[in-house]
């Protein structure tokens, strides 16, 4: 247990008709941060593809299975994961929750919770129902109602992620698969148009990681790109500035860029967004993707842009980040975003986690070793 | 000290010919068809005549507007009586002036005659009444009067613009002076002066006595004055101040229930409410201190009252609704104290004149405005600046002017290097109030009240997190324009009428990284209340009138369901909204008119007050929207009519001159609010909620001014809305009426009220307030449950114009749900709480100590005031809300304001 220290945020003394005046606001600072692993933690879980659509398997005639795995690591590094319990959770969140899902997801109940299988990845599909479910389809004979999407006009299948690292001990996480569902109080011809311009997301990737100092630059080799990359070589204490950077997408559509953008779609002639060479099948991009949404308030089809997150962690002792998260708003066209990391008074190797987000769902990763010495 | 004796004058209107012989009458019909005779049976011989049964009781008092005539004067009546002896009707045959002839119709109207008989049988009849009216310099022995009263006036003022002095206490005593010479002193009576420098006694023995006028704003004087036998003393009195008197007092007054003012009101005059500490010298604030109010969470200003939600507590001024009684945070009222006469809390239980609302009751009265000069005042503090000035623009015809500003954000930038509004929303706000007054005749006033009020919370936190940058905006804004008109008639009687319209503006605007949550509400509000107050039998005092309101709102909402939280919601502080998101824009009037009837009925000698009433509300609900916005799809509006019955029922008993009792019962019905009839976020077709409210106590006044008042009192409540707990609700139904809601408990008040140097009181709230959110879930604790409350305050004058005051507080922390863990959302990148059994652990316990200490330098035509109003003395961190570090692993406090001195100036003129 960490003792919080409270901290007065401000302290200002105000000098009126010679009286003194002060005041303090009083939010507590916790020692706690996001960024700092001191435990076992789930640090992402991530689908693939990352937005289900049911396709068939013409081989197979059953459909496509999507596979999720998590980053799990703990202060001394990553680990295998292998104690893995995967779960949908099939239970709609009562609004009188506040949460992203119902709490009952993470009890045990057959009536809602799917089991998935065992260990560091699993592969299945998502279930016929989720746009019912967690979606704005419903029934004909029934008027329920729809369930909300996100900001981005997405919805979600909720995945359980439970860790057992020890017999006694378990670590709770919640993932969600982003599905592609229909559109709520669109005309049908918006429907149509966006049918044909909405693309499934890709995942994010961190293309790459640069120590910055004043005598230069140093790129910095994740270990899922080279198992054996050598660390990142910095002095005990030493302050450095990391710059992690993820794909440019095209910032407009061009048929046979790579990327099968809103405009474009896989069907049709060139001149009306027709691109098969990008669409057919659809090319995502590994960065800040655009794409079509559906304005609830104009109730218009529009093209956005994704913002990015990335989220740095570091072990416990294993130096310290300034902030926790970085990253790009909608608004933002940047592809990098810096971080100062300050290494630890200890020689050692110490592992640096750094996983990257988009608005719609997706997920990436990267583990680095950083070498105090 | 100047001295004035007087006559005692009484204007008595006597009837001198009380009835002219049936015959005649019959006779003079009979001769004078041509003048109405319209009796049936013409040729009938008159055998009873009839008898006047009530003269003395609706006789008619001499007009004021002829007072200065001292003339006598007749008006003879023609009186139709029908069969029954009731009259039909009254015309004058001679005519004395339009004010003698219309207090006698008005009179004679009234009258209850014994049936007449012609032949052996009643029939209708006409009379002829001559009603006579004199002036005359008497002495009529009717029991216990005033025979001793008077006016005490500041000295210093000059003496065509007179100037009186309230508040000032007028002790009456008995010296005796024994065999050894030695003198002992009996206090007779005391009392205060009124807003108009008036004080007076009844039924004073014949004697000579000494008399003591003391009171803070002066030096004590004492006299001797001398009781006549059947005959009154009126006196002025001129006194110098010694210290800055309050010209402008009002009164703060508590009633619980509102039975007969006189004895379950408790009073707090302004110039008490403005020295009590922690309040930083806003009079209204005094309200926060009262009993049977739970403390409002820090910087909230919430007034949470019988343990009822916030909103389910309804503010009207002269009778037009307001949103909101307090700016946000709580500094400040939204109407300048200046301009209030007095501000009534009702828990509960009060009577049929108000409604639409299923929790407490404030209103507030504006005052008269000053005829003699211009006066006004200039206020300064940490907070805000506020001036008014008044003054008569012709002798009819008064105006004030009022305007407040807040600068507390520009204050705290001046003294700190931080950015504060990042960390805490600092509040901005203004309010201003033009009151124009003017004399329609004696007893006939109209009044215009034109008022804003401007709030506005603003703040936006940049983080290099994209999802962690925080904007939030929040305005308030209203406006009213209140019309009064009241006449005041001879018998007593009164009529008011009330209309009103302004536009109300509420709108936040949150963004939690890329989540929005806005709401923007502008309506139209418009109300109308019309009222007759008189009595309609010697023990019966009739309260009749119409109580019109209707909103006209256009809501425009965009965000998550779920927020912002309702009560009810299970949430932590500062935990990130939910991402979902939805729009809506819908349109709505709720409309109602409501008639009403409440009777006053005297019994045993005014000792048993029965106050039977009874209010039908018919609402009108109409809505542009039953279903979410479905392109191609035709959009279907709603129109509901509901109308309830709530009878209301309160009893006082005198039980001696020290004891009353109380008792109060009501039924209670309150409309959704627009926000909640949309399709998406709430439900077009929620119902009404309704309350019951029962209660009971007592009063004991062992000495003059020091008194304890004791009231226990449940609230049953029902059809509540609340979230609808179905995994999947269906369309249109994200609000269901659900919630059944009860409180119960009691509140002692123990108040010495303000003497030559001190006031103060004790009051203690026991109140538990429970919901069940649906049929087969068990009760929880309400969100703003707060079990003890209790609250100490004193002030005491020193001299020199020093005054110091304390005020010691304690209230149980508001409820919480625990949280059990967390689990970690991979797709957010945060951390969600699973939470134990709702409301189930507290916020510790809040204390807290404040003082005030204050100078007065008082000029012939002004005062000043220099005050510090010092906010917990002893430094304590108090708990305000629960807070948790980012995976809930680790609790902790956000704490309350150390030490503050709020410092500030008054000038008076």
């Amino acid at each position: 247990m960490v003792t919080a220290r409270i901290a007065y945020v401000f302290r200002i003394t105000v000098a009126v008709f010679p009286a003194v005046a002060a005041i303090a606001a009083c939010k507590p600072n916790f020692d706690e941060r996001a960024s700092e692993v001191r435990n076992y933690r789930i640090l992402a879980i991530r689908a693939e593809p990352a937005e289900w659509v049911k396709v068939i398997d013409p081989d197979t005639g059953t459909a496509k299975l999507a596979s999720y795995s998590a980053l799990v690591v703990n202060p001394l590094g990553t680990l295998p994961s292998e104690q893995l319990q995967w779960a949908f959770c099939t239970l709609p969140k009562p609004l009188t929750e506040l949460n992203d899902v119902s709490i009952a997801c993470f009890e045990q109940s057959a009536d809602y919770i799917m089991s998935l299988g065992d260990g560091p990845n699993v592969s299945a599909a998502i279930p016929d129902n989720a746009c019912r479910q967690f979606g704005p389809d419903t029934p004909e004979d029934q008027a329920y109602r729809p369930a909300d999407p996100d900001g981005t006009g997405g919805y979600y299948q909720p995945i359980r992620a439970l860790y057992y690292p020890t017999d006694d001990l378990v670590v709770p996480a919640l993932g969600k698969a982003r599905i592609k569902c229909g559109l709520p109080g669109a005309s049908q011809e918006q429907t149509s148009i966006y049918n044909r311009t909405y693309h499934l997301n890709g995942n994010p990737t961190i293309d790459s990681l640069v120590a910055i100092r004043a005598s230069g630059e140093t790129p910095v080799v994740a270990r899922e790109d080279q198992a054996d990359a050598a660390p990142l070589v910095v002095g005990p204490s030493e302050s450095l500035d990391l710059r992690a950077a993820w794909a440019a997408c095209p910032a407009t559509d061009a048929c046979g860029d790579g990327y099968c953008g809103p405009t474009e779609s896989k069907d049709g002639e060139s001149s009306a967004g027709g691109c098969a060479a990008d669409c057919s099948p659809e090319k995502t991009c590994a960065g800040a993707e655009r794409y079509m949404a559906f304005d609830l308030e104009t109730r218009a089809l529009r093209e956005r842009r994704e913002s990015m997150r990335l989220s740095w962690f570091v072990a416990q002792g294993g130096g310290i980040v300034r902030d926790d998260r970085t990253g790009a708003t909608e608004e933002e066209t940047t592809v990098a975003t810096t971080n100062r990391y300050t290494a630890p008074a200890v020689p050692g190797d110490y592992p640096l986690w750094l996983v990257l987000r988009d608005s719609r769902g997706g997920v990436g990763w990267k583990s680095y070793v950083v070498r105090v010495q | 000290m100047l001295r004035a004796r007087f006559r005692l004058l009484l204007a008595s209107t006597t009837l001198t010919a009380a009835l002219v012989s049936a015959t005649q009458s019959q006779a003079q019909s009979s001769g004078t068809a041509g003048a109405g005779d319209t009796s049936p049976n013409r040729a009938g011989k008159l055998t009873k005549a009839p008898q006047l049964l009530n003269f003395k009781e609706v006789e008619a008092p001499y007009p004021p507007s002829e007072r200065a005539s001292e003339k006598s004067a007749e008006v003879v009546l023609q009186i139709a009586i029908s069969d029954r002896g009731e009259v039909q009707e009254v015309v004058i045959v001679t005519t004395a002036g339009p004010s003698f002839d219309t207090a006698a119709i008005e009179s004679a109207k009234r009258f209850k005659f014994t049936p007449a008989e012609i032949d052996g049988r009643a029939a209708p009849v006409k009379i002829t009444f001559k009603y006579s009216f004199e002036f005359k310099d008497e002495i009529i022995d009717l029991g216990p009067q005033i025979n001793y009263s008077g006016e005490v006036l500041d000295s210093t003022a000059p003496r065509k613009s007179p100037r009186p002095l309230p508040g000032i206490t007028v002790t009456v005593f008995d010296v005796k002076t024994d065999d050894a010479g030695k003198k002992t002193r009996t206090k007779l009576a005391e009392t205060e002066t009124d807003d108009e420098g008036y004080f007076e006694f009844e039924g004073l023995p014949a004697g000579t006595y000494t008399v003591v006028v003391a009171g803070p704003a002066i030096a004590s004087v004492e006299t001797e004055e001398t009781i006549q036998d059947k005959k009154g003393l009126e006196v002025k009195y001129k006194v110098e101040p010694k210290g800055a008197p309050d010209e402008d007092e009002i009164t703060i007054e508590v009633i619980a229930p509102r039975i007969q003012k006189e004895t379950t009101t408790v009073a707090i005059k302004t110039e008490e409410a403005r020295r009590v500490p922690g309040t930083g010298g806003e009079a209204l604030r005094v309200v926060q201190n009262l009993p049977g109010v739970a403390r409002a969470a820090f910087g909230s200003g919430a007034l949470v009252v019988w343990g009822a939600a916030p909103q389910d507590t309804r503010v009207y001024l002269d009778g037009a609704r307001l949103p909101l009684l307090y700016h946000v945070g709580g500094f400040r009222a939204t109407v300048n104290s200046d301009l209030v006469r007095a501000i009534e809390l009702a828990p509960g239980g009060y009577g049929a004149e108000y409604g639409r609302g299923l929790g407490g009751l404030v209103t507030v009265d504006s005052r008269a405005l000053k005829a003699d000069g211009f006066h006004g005042y200039a206020a300064a503090d940490l907070i805000d600046a506020s001036a008014l000035v008044e003054t008569p623009l012709d002798g009819k015809t008064r105006i004030a002017v009022a305007a407040r500003k807040s600068y507390l954000s520009q204050t705290l930038g001046v003294f700190t290097k931080e950015d504060v509004s990042e960390l805490v929303p600092i509040p901005s706000f203004y309010d201003a109030q033009v009151k124009i007054e003017r004399d329609l005749g004696e007893n006939e006033t109209l009044s215009l009240i034109a008022l804003t009020s401007n709030d506005k919370l603003r703040r936006t936190v940049t983080n290099p997190d994209p999802a962690q940058t925080i904007s939030d905006e929040r305005t308030t804004v209203f406006h009213r324009l209140i019309g009064g008109y009241r006449r005041a008639f001879a018998d007593g009687s009164s009529f008011t009428l009330t209309p009103s319209i302004g536009t109300d503006s509420f709108g936040y605007t949150q963004k939690f990284g890329s989540t929005p949550t806005e709401q923007q509400i502008d309506a139209v509000v418009f109300g109308l209340r019309a009222k007759w107050r008189g009595k309609v039998h010697p023990t019966v005092l009739m309260n009749v009138g119409v109580d019109i309101e209707g909103t006209q709102s256009k809501i425009r909402r965009r965000g998550a369901v779920v927020l912002p939280p309702r009560e009810g919601d299970i949430t932590v502080f500062g935990q990130p909204p939910n991402d979902v998101t939805n729009f809506d824009d819908w349109n709505v009037l709720l409309a109602s008119v409501a008639p009403y009837a409440q009777a006053d009925w005297e019994l045993f000698g005014n000792k048993l007050h029965v106050v039977p009433g009874l209010r039908m509300d018919s609402f009108l609900v109409n809505g542009d929207k039953l279903y979410p916005t479905r392109e191609g799809t035709e959009q279907r509006g709603y129109l509901r009519n509901e109308n309830v019955l709530e009878p209301r029922l309160a009893i006082r008993y005198q039980a001696s001159e020290k004891l009353s009792f109380k008792a109060a019962y009501g039924q209670y019905h309150q409309p959704p609010v627009a926000e909640d009839l949309s399709p998406v976020f709430g439900n077009p077709n929620l119902g009404f909620g309704r309350a019951t409210h029962y209660l009971g106590g007592f009063t004991y006044r062992p000495i003059e001014k020091l008194s304890a008042e004791v009231t226990v009192f449940t609230s049953q409540s029902a059809n509540l809305s609340a979230r609808s707990p179905a995994p999947s609700p269906l369309v249109g139904e994200a609000l269901t009426n659900t919630q059944d809601g009860r409180a119960y408990g009691g509140q002692i008040l123990l108040r010495q009220e303000l003497t030559a140097h001190f006031f103060g009181w004790v009051s203690y709230s026991l109140i538990r307030s429970e919901r069940k959110d649906r049929e087969g879930t068990p009760w929880r604790l309400f969100d703003y449950d707060q079990t003890h409350v209790a609250t100490v305050v004193g002030s005491y004058e020193l001299p020199f114009g020093f005054e110091v005051g304390a005020r010691v507080r304690y209230a149980t922390g508001f409820p919480r749900t625990p949280v059990q863990g967390a689990y970690y959302n991979s797709r957010r990148d945060l951390y969600e709480p699973y939470f134990g059994s709702q409301n189930s652990i507290r916020i510790p316990s809040f204390f807290q100590a404040d003082a005030r200490i204050s100078k007065r330098f008082v000029w012939p035509k002004a005062k000043l005031e220099i005050y510090a109003d010092v906010q917990n003395l002893t430094n304590r961190q108090n708990r305000e809300d629960i807070v948790y570090n980012y995976d809930y692993s680790v609790k902790n406090y956000i704490t309350g304001l150390p030490t503050l001195a709020v410092v500030g100036a008054r000038l008076e003129w």
